[in-house]
């Protein structure tokens, strides 16, 4: 069981690499080209479509990290949502849910409330660039829901944050 | 005699209500030194209620006639001493803290 | 041995001063032992052919609930002497003080064959050879066997610690399967020692901390159902569901009944600011009664309706504070080194139950209600979420273990620090609430 769940892992690692690394060096500049330039070579809807949720989680980034028992977002995080906002500006279909999460040093009701902070606090900062507060949802899950395991402070570090998922369709 | 029945007094099962509560019991004697069971007596308490006295009680008179069942150990000759025995059972020290 | 005596000498010639020349001898007893006390629970009688196997059980759960108090001590059947075979017939006392029995619970058990069942049990203090209060009868289902044994526990415990009683009651907790990262979670109730199981819900939606209700006969919960944190209520005999608490843009979550079982307490997040609401069960406006920009969560109400004790992080960090009931200025009653969250009042009014994190350990803990005589009970990687007994003697609360294989599970500990044990639960269980004593 443990050996299984390693190697899912792992193999969710490298897809993660191997959709990043193109980007970074070779089509970077194609989000700034705009949707459509270089159609050609892009499957719509994988990861290298820019106009794509996959681009959007992969490579604007889904996910900003906070320090313990704080909602405060930090210089690598604005960045992030920088171009979170830049994205939704130009994808206006799209509408988002921003889910905060808390790592799991903590009574589950006032986890609850700190991952609400921090889902508020990026949107808050989404609608100062100027995505329409009509598109945004937040909801927190407090420690419910980690996505790493460990009881150690690198695993905390990853779990302590707020991702934009992307909804299809204005919200109702 | 204090230590041993000390040895019995057995507080474990009382409320924390039931450990306020000091009771003084009378007692009287067998000449072989074993109490007379149905002897031992509630004289006074400290207790707020009955309920609680009663609780309080019972857990000395246990100790009582536990530890006296096989005598106390007491001097023969002085018998007229301690025909009599008001105990007093006070948990003040032992309070749960 | 030896020393014993001459201690014992020594003692009776200290004690000579204090007798008084005419009148009995006095002494006075300031120390004694706390240990459990210890009973016999023969099988019960049984009065028709049918109830043998019932009279056993119900003898098994008597002295199992006894036992798990860690007040009592159990003495094994085959240490016995005599054995009880009627009820009536008269008690052999020696026999049972030679095995040093100093409680004796007996009892029987009769079935008339339409399902009922018949329970009359007798209990001795076996050294004053006489009976602790009057004997008593519980009537019952056949199903019901186990409530009439809890009763019987119940009345014996009562008797001879002059706590109130607990065992016959219910807990509502959250069942918890699958990995950590995918946990599942339903609500399910149980008697308190675990037996008796039932699911409430499904595992399609997240669900946290259910409440019951003063009557024990609704269950006040958080559900993702609608896909954001909301309250629902819960009836336990239908098992029919409502949602309590749903503005748009919000999430609700931390419910908690009155006293009375008329009022919600419970905490609503709007733009990200947590606060402390109340509004009738039946519906109506909600009334907001704490406007911090701080989290307010965690409410639970005083015994007597009047207050609500809550946390907040208003200083800084996580303690806890008083307020009225109707909202109003908090007084602040933590104040010692660390975090306070999830407090609870306890049903007897003099004592707050607390979760506290401390130096990278979290606590389950008591104080009184001014903050005084703080008390940890518990110590481990991290045990939350407290919840009293019906009688205020006894917390349970989740503890959950370390690392990615963590799981939870429900412990219980006496108010004294005493007698911490695992509630046995056939799947992980978190987020216990302890239901009032059962009618």
């Amino acid at each position: 069981m443990k050996i299984l769940a390693r190697a899912v892992m792992l193999t969710s690692v490298l897809a993660l690499a191997a959709c990043t690394n193109p980007d970074r060096f070779g089509s970077g500049n194609d989000v700034n080209l705009g949707a459509n330039t270089g159609a050609g070579a892009i499957v719509p809807g994988s990861a290298n479509d820019p106009a794509s949720p996959a681009y959007f989680q992969q490579t604007v980034g889904d996910r900003v990290l906070f320090a313990v028992d704080q909602s405060t977002l930090t210089p690598e995080a604005r960045t992030v949502l920088d171009g979170q906002a830049n994205w939704l500006m130009q994808n206006s279909d799209y509408t988002a849910v921003i889910e905060g999460h808390a790592d799991e040093q903590g009574t589950r009701e006032y986890n609850l409330a700190l991952g609400a902070r921090r889902a508020n606090a990026v949107q808050e900062y989404l609608v100062s660039k100027g995505v329409a507060g009509s598109r945004l949802r937040v909801v927190s899950y407090g420690k419910e829901r980690p996505i790493e395991l460990c009881s150690d402070e690198a695993c905390y570090a990853k779990n302590r944050r707020a991702v934009t998922v992307l909804a299809a369709g204005l919200s109702s | 005699m204090a230590l041993s029945v000390q040895r019995c007094w057995n507080v474990g099962e009382l409320s924390s209500d039931a450990l306020r509560v000091a009771v003084a019991v009378s007692i009287e004697m067998n000449r072989d030194a074993t109490p007379v069971a149905d002897s031992i007596r509630l004289v006074r308490h400290s207790g707020e209620s009955e309920l609680l006295a009663r609780q309080a009680f019972d857990t000395a008179r246990r100790a009582i006639i536990r530890c006296g069942v096989n005598g106390f150990d007491l001097p023969a000759e002085k018998y007229g001493q301690w025909r009599e025995i008001e105990m007093t059972f006070d948990p003040s020290n032992m309070r749960i803290k | 041995m030896v020393r014993f005596l001459t201690l014992l000498a020594a003692l009776w010639l200290m004690a000579l001063p204090v007798q008084a020349q005419n009148g009995p001898l006095r002494i006075t007893i300031d120390e004694g032992v706390i240990e459990p006390l210890p009973f016999a629970v023969p099988d019960f009688v049984a009065e028709s052919a049918a109830a043998q196997q019932m009279a056993q059980q119900i003898a098994r759960v008597v002295a199992a609930d006894l036992t798990g108090t860690g007040l009592f001590r159990e003495i094994p059947q085959d240490a016995f002497i005599s054995q009880i075979t009627s009820f009536n017939s008269p008690v052999q006392f020696a026999d049972w003080r030679a095995i040093n029995a100093q409680a004796l619970i007996a009892g029987a058990v009769s079935m008339e064959g339409d399902g009922r069942v018949s329970v009359k049990f007798r209990l001795y203090d076996v050294f004053a050879g006489q009976e602790m209060g009057a004997g008593l009868q519980f009537d019952g289902t056949e199903q019901g066997w186990r409530r009439i044994a809890h009763k019987v526990a119940d009345a014996v415990y009562s008797r001879i610690t002059g706590e109130a009683p607990y065992f016959d009651s219910r807990v509502v907790f959250v069942a918890e399967s699958g990995p950590k990262g995918e946990r599942q979670k339903r609500l399910a109730v149980m008697d308190y020692d675990g037996a008796n199981v039932q699911y409430l819900t499904d595992s399609r939606s997240i669900v946290l901390a259910p409440r019951f209700s003063p009557s024990g006969d609704r269950i006040l919960y958080t559900s993702y159902e609608t896909g954001f944190p909301r309250i629902h209520v819960l009836d336990v005999a239908s098992v029919g569901r409502r949602v309590l608490e749903n503005q748009p843009g919000t999430m609700s979550f931390s419910p908690r009944f009155s006293p009375d079982g008329q009022t919600v307490i419970y905490s609503l997040t709007q733009g990200g600011n947590t606060d402390i609401y109340r509004m009738p069960i039946a519906g109506g406006a909600p009334q907001r009664l704490t406007s911090a920009p701080s989290i307010e969560t965690a409410p639970s109400f005083s015994p007597d309706g009047s207050q609500i004790v809550f946390e907040s992080d208003r200083s800084g960090n996580q303690q806890l504070y008083i307020m009225p009931a109707s909202g109003g200025e908090p007084r602040r009653i933590s104040f010692g080194p660390g975090r306070y969250g999830t407090p609870v009042w306890s049903p007897r009014g003099d004592l707050i139950a607390f979760t506290k994190q401390s130096k990278g350990r979290f606590h389950i803990g008591v104080m009184r209600t001014d903050g005084s005589e703080e008390r940890l009970l518990t110590a481990s990687f991290l045990d939350e979420g407290p919840t009293w007994a019906p009688n205020g003697r006894v917390i349970m609360f989740t503890r959950e273990t370390q690392g990615a294989g963590g799981q939870s599970s429900l412990y219980s500990v006496d108010i004294t620090g005493r007698n911490l044990k695992r509630v046995r639960t056939e799947t992980g269980a978190s987020d216990p609430s302890w239901s009032p004593l059962q009618n």
